[in-house]
Formats: C-alpha cells, structure tokens, sequence
C-alpha cells in the first residue's frame, strides 16, 4: 500500500476506532441529563488526546522506544512501574466494560441477558488476539466499526440548533438547577472516555509494530489531528441526538438498551441494526486494544519479547499477561456489576490515572538527548502543559467529587 | 560515561540480539584504594526485589513461585567484560538461554500458554 493509501486507511481507522463503552455510556447520559451543557469537555478531551497521541508517536519515531520504555529508561524504574501499575488497573477495567459492551449489544440483538454472552465475548477477543497479525487488528475493528458514524447521521436528521451547539462546544455552561458536583463529575468522566490510558499505550506500541520510520512524522500527525477530528463529530452526535431525544422529553438514558433510542427514534430499526454493528465491532476493537495495552506495558516494563508479530512461542510471558487481563475482566464482570455504573467509574478512573502516563511522556518529549530536533517545540509544550494543568486538577477533584456527587448519581 | 543515564534501566539484548531484560541495576567493587570500579550488571527475577518495600517483595515472591514454580534466589550478574555496545540498548556478548535470563518466558511457555490449542503453530 503506498504511502497515501496507509495514511487514508490510518485517518479512517482513528475515526472507526474513536468511539468506545466509555464514550457511548457518557456521551448519552451527558446530552440526556445536561442537554448540551457538556459538549465543551469533547473539545477539551479531543485537543488532549491529540497533542499527547501525536507526542507518543513522536518519540517512538525518534528514538525507536515505546513509551514505558523510554519513561523507563529516562525516570528510572520506580517512576515507571507507578505508570504501568496505574494504567493496568484502568486497562483491565477496560476490558472489562468493553466486553461488556459487546455482550450488552448481543443481548440488544437476541434477548439473551448479556451475563451469558461475556464468556462468549471475551473468548472472541482471545481468540483474535491469539490467532491475529497487529494490521488485521488494527485495521478490522475500526473499519467494521464505521457503522457508529450512523449517530452523525441521526443528528443531520434530527437538526438540532447547531448554532447552540456551536456555542455550548466553545463556552462550558452548568444548567440551573443541576446539582454542581454530579455536574463535574460527570464532566470528568467525559475528558477520561475522551482521554483513556490505553489509547496511548496501544498508540506507541503501535508505531513500533508497524515499524515506522521518520518518513511517518507526517502519517503520525495527520492521523491524530484528522482522525481525531472526525472521531469528536460523532461523539458531538452521540451528546446531542441524547439531548434531543431524552433531555427535551424529561427522559433518562439510564441502560445500555436506551443508547441506540435516538438512532432509532430518527432513523428507524435499520438504524438500530447499523448501530448494532458498529457498536460492536467499536467495544471489540477497545477491547482487543486494551488487552494488548496489557500485554505492552508490562512486557516492556520487564524487558520480555512483546509484539503481535511473534508467535506465542516467541513472547509467553506478553501472550500469559493478556490472557490473563481477559481472564480477570471476565470474572469481574461476571459478578454482576452493572457495566454501565463500572464505565461511569471506570472513565473516571482513567481521567484521574492520565497525569500517572502525561507527565513522564511530556518530560521525555523534551529531552534533547532522545528526541534530538524532533523534541517538543514551543506551541506543543504550550498546549500540552495546558492540558496537563485541566488534568491535574481533574486529578486533584475527581474523589472528593465522586463522595459529593453520591458516585455520580447526583 | 554516566551509568544511570547510559546504562540503568536500558533494554538488554544477548549475543544474538535478542533481547534478555533490563539493566536493573549495576554492580560497583571498591578497591581497596577506595577507587570504585564497575563489576557488573544485575538483571532478572530477584533484582528488583530488594529495592522494593519488604510487603511487595514478598508478595512478588509469593506469586512468582506460585506462576513458576519456584522463585529466583539470586539476580543475575553479567561480568562488566561482556558488555559489547551501549547505545539505544546494551548489548553484552551472553547467550539469554545460558544465563537463564528466560526464565520467567520459559516456565510460563511450558506452564500455561503451550498446553493451550495452536500454540505451537
């Protein structure tokens, strides 16, 4: 494939891949519960998990290193180990809500509580791994999961008042009458859907495994900036179809099964089988990302052969750690914890982890010796440490608020 | 050289270029005309182990004989002789296998992901 081609199928994958269970359990009880009151934290979280993707890529470009590596390398072990302990936890809660995701979409599909079909999702997303090159991965999950672009399309339908919308992505508004800390809350969770630990980690490796050269600088930037791009209209649909079909009605979007409500309210039930589809091939690629997130970071961290290019017998120990993440998401969904609450935590937990992997990436993209000319330039430190500052302080708020807002509920 | 910046924490890659673990840490002799000189690397299962808290030491310990069956007892040390190149990795002129720096993959192949159907395709 020539070099137009990769860079069109790397912009095309960022968008399939954009939306996730964190995204389309936020996205719906934001616009449903606030109308368009958050709609700015998609501005705030898609600029952030643009400067920091492309920073990641950056560096494993310069100096051939993923990120544990070279925050390894360059902090020492200790600082290294608390970003990938951190990060494990999220990933494998991850996994946890994405193969819920997909079994919540079968349970949409045929009736069956999605209890049964978590077993049958997780022993998908092994056998993918298991059976799968890097590119397949990549690029197939994405590509099918294309079909959640089918929420842009209920917005066009619906036409809402873009100008408002226009307005509300710009200023951040509180609706009166609405409890502050839930309000806040609810905003963190958004920026960690937005902003999840494992698209970093999957992101860096991934330069590595498809050995990217600096002949990708430009592949590198243009995949963040317009893949990612795209990827916010759709959550920007998600947030306003909700708003337009829950909050107007005085409704709730409390459960999985009233996500796809305003595609079909719009669209019909060719909608929901679209959104079906999409859905989940966009929760399986999560997971196989998040899994494989697992599966680098801790290899890395030791040292061990890691990469989708090996077979099980070249890197056991990288192959055992994502089985065994699989494993762990398994049972802890099969104790009955209601996935959507589990999101809402668990995309808050990640808002919270993000400074653990930013702050070590954001001083190794200045580090002359590394990074040599390609270190970061002023505009990407500028906006970077701007990002950096909203999530300290994301950081900072995100429990007190969690025990003020009664875990989010308000 | 600066040790910590050029060699701690670096990836560690064996004679053939495969890679073996990280630089954990690194072994200092003291003459006895108080001149430090450098006697070795220290790598594998164990090395980390006295760095960290005692609690997370013995919990490391703990799962790495239940996962392998049985826990380091030492780290292993490469003679500061055998380092070939320091760059982007350190590269040291060892055999992975012979010093038993695949330890932890070994016994997790034969242990848990061999049994399993199509992994040795």
């Amino acid at each position: 494939m020539g070099r137009i081609g990769s860079l069109t199928l790397g912009i095309i994958t960022a968008i399939g891949g954009f939306v996730d269970m964190g995204e389309l359990v936020t996205c719906s009880q934001a616009g449903a519960q606030y109308h368009f009151a958050l709609l700015w934290t998609v501005v705030v979280g898609v600029l952030g998990i643009m400067v920091y993707a492309e920073m990641a890529g950056r560096v494993a470009i310069t100096s051939g290193r993923t990120l544990i590596d070279v925050i390894r390398e360059r902090l020492g072990w200790r600082i290294a180990s608390i970003s990938m302990v951190v990060a494990t936890l999220v990933n494998v809660l991850t996994i946890v809500i994405e193969i819920s995701g997909m079994a919540l979409v079968l349970q949409i599909v045929t009736g069956i509580s999605y209890l049964w079909w978590l077993p049958v999702t997780a022993l998908l997303i092994a056998g993918i791994l298991w059976f799968s090159s890097f590119k397949l991965i990549e690029n197939g999950a994405s590509l099918l999961g294309l079909g959640i672009l089918i929420f842009v399309v209920a917005a066009v339908k619906m036409n809402p008042p873009w100008s408002e919308v226009g307005r509300q992505l710009i200023i951040p508004s509180i609706p009166g009458g609405t409890g502050l800390s839930a309000y806040a809350f609810s905003a963190v969770s958004l920026i960690g859907a937005f902003m999840t630990p494992y698209e970093i980690y999957f992101y860096s490796s991934g330069a590595i495994e498809e050995e990217w050269t600096g002949k990708d600088f430009v592949t590198n930037r243009m995949t963040t900036i317009i893949g990612f791009t795209f990827g916010s209209l759709i959550v920007i649909s998600m947030m306003v179809v909700a708003a337009q079909t829950f909050f107007l009605h005085g409704l709730k979007s409390a459960s999985f099964g009233s996500i796809p409500v305003p595609v079909v309210s719009a669209l019909g039930i060719g909608g929901l089988a679209v959104f079906a589809f999409g859905a989940f091939a966009d929760t399986g690629g999560a997971a196989l990302e998040a899994s494989l997130s697992t599966g680098y970071s801790i290899a890395q961290f030791f040292g061990w052969d890691w990469g989708q290019e090996h077979n099980p017998r070249q890197a056991p120990a990288f192959v055992f750690t994502y089985l065994v993440a699989i494993l762990v998401a398994v049972i802890i969904g099969l104790t009955g914890v209601d996935p959507i609450q589990l999101t809402i935590y668990t995309t808050a937990l990640a808002a919270f982890s993000l400074p653990f992997t930013f702050i070590p990436l954001l001083i190794v993209a200045n580090d002359e010796v590394y990074m040599g000319d390609m270190r970061n330039g002023f505009l990407a430190n500028i906006s970077s440490g701007f990002f950096l500052i909203i999530l300290t302080i994301v950081t900072i708020a995100t429990i007190p608020l969690f025990i003020l807002s009664g875990g989010g509920g308000g | 050289m600066n040790l910590f910046r050029d060699v701690m924490d670096k990836e560690l890659d064996d004679c053939d270029g495969d890679k073996m673990g990280k630089v954990d840490d690194i072994l200092l002799e003291l003459r006895p005309d108080g001149a430090a000189v450098v006697r070795a690397i220290v790598m594998g299962p164990g090395s980390l182990s006295p760095m960290l808290p005692s609690f997370l030491a013995r919990l490391g310990r703990w799962i790495e004989e239940r996962l392998l069956g049985s826990a380091a007892d030492q780290p292993i040390e490469i003679p500061w002789e055998k380092v070939m190149s320091i760059d982007v990795v350190v590269k040291v002129d060892v055999d992975r296998h012979q010093v038993g720096a695949t330890h932890t993959e070994e016994a997790l192949w034969d242990r848990f992901i061999s049994p399993l159907p199509w992994s040795r395709r």
